[in-house]
């Protein structure tokens, strides 16, 4: 199987913008992943092109981009799934993340995106003496902020927005997703300053309930159902919100 | 950063699934309902300010061509109100948002079983009033 792979290329200190790029690799195995072609440009083709990555195995979230108009990360898309039927050569597009900016070829600039995560206040509050123990919790109260723990901040769904495209102000799905997982844990007392936040012209009403932050999400998180349990807990409350799953 | 043009333009390159289009075509429709409410609201102003010019306003809008538009225009507001009303039932009901891709075509569907005859309906006016058999 042979691949044309075509990557958006940046040098902010020769190129005044973006351009394209493109590499024909032959006798690629259909089970590699995007991801190695990307390392196989990088040695053996041109050591300029920058990329992030470091687990390689879908747990950092360092590689999301966008790879034929869709985010993901390019250590768990193979070759064979962007593959079409009866095709010799496999077009596979990759750019980097959109709404970020660019610091070089397909890496982005993620302080925004961090920026945007920290505002939330992702961490447990609980201002009440420590136990001496364990805070214990339900397996039903688990559940609830299952979802939500399985987050790798990887960037695909709040670059996938388009809320976030128009309005880099906008908090994003991940952030909502990592408040999500605060406010409706039994052992919080932060939900108020929390959904104060989301309640602000950034935070969920930017939502248009898209769901292409569901679509992208590599980790399979229902995004824009958390999303929308954060909007009827700003609403209703959160004990309300929390019984309408 | 992105600016709002980018992200018209990119909102139709990303390869997103049904919610991404259905997300297109809410804000199409958007903008024509606006531009219909608009053009009724300045002219409906007329009569106050512009008797005479009003009467000569709505003469054009009889214009059996002018009722061409109108018919873009009606499946626009059609469009725009069932894929509000699916939006507003995600929001709602955020567990429902497995059958969300579903939910996008049950809206085409209804959308399709609303406007089809009321088109039709409309374009045999337009060809009746082309013919000079204004029905």
């Amino acid at each position: 199987m042979n691949v044309q792979l075509g990557i958006q290329r940046f040098n902010p200190e020769n190129d005044a913008k973006p351009y394209w790029q493109s590499f024909l690799i032959t006798q690629v195995d259909p089970a590699e992943r995007v991801l190695d072609l990307l390392k196989y440009v990088k040695a053996h083709v041109d050591g300029t092109l920058t990329f992030r990555h470091s687990c390689a195995h879908g747990v950092c979230g360092s590689d999301a981009m966008r790879i034929n108009n869709l985010n993901r990360l390019a250590c768990k898309t193979l070759v064979q799934a962007l593959a079409r039927p009866n095709t010799e050569r496999v077009p596979i597009r990759v750019q980097p993340l959109l709404g970020l900016p660019v610091v070089k070829d397909l890496v982005v600039d993620m302080d925004p995106f961090y920026e945007h995560y920290r505002s939330i206040i992702p961490f447990l509050v609980n201002e009440q003496e420590a136990p001496g123990r364990e805070r214990l919790q339900s397996p039903e109260e688990r559940a609830i902020i299952d979802d939500g723990t399985k987050c790798i901040l990887c960037a695909c769904c709040t670059t996938s927005c388009p809320s976030f495209w128009a309005n880099g102000r906008y908090v994003g799905p991940a952030a909502i997703v990592q408040a999500h997982r605060f406010i409706f844990d039994s052992r919080d007392t932060g939900a108020a300053e929390r959904l104060a936040v989301l309640d602000r012209k950034t935070g969920v009403w930017r939502c248009r309930t898209v769901f292409n932050c569901t679509e992208a999400c590599p980790r399979d998180i229902d995004v824009t159902r958390l999303i929308g349990e954060v909007k009827l807990a700003i609403a209703q409350g959160p004990r309300r919100a929390g019984r309408v799953r | 950063m992105c600016s709002f043009s980018v992200a018209w333009l990119e909102g139709l390159r990303y390869a997103g699934k049904q919610g991404q289009w259905s997300w297109v075509a809410h804000r199409v429709s958007g903008l024509l309902t606006v531009a219909f409410v608009t053009t009724h609201v300045l002219d409906s102003t007329l009569i106050t300010f512009f008797p005479k010019l009003y009467k000569k306003t709505i003469q054009l809008f009889k214009h059996p061509l002018a009722a061409v538009i109108e018919i873009p225009l009606v499946g626009a507001v059609l469009y725009h109100a069932v894929n509000g009303l699916r939006i507003a039932v995600m929001d709602f009901r955020p567990a429902w948002w497995r059958h969300q891709r579903r939910s996008s075509q049950v809206v085409q569907v209804v959308f399709a079983l609303l406007y089809v005859p009321m088109a039709l309906k409309m374009g045999s006016g337009v060809l009746a009033g082309l013919r000079g058999k204004r029905s």
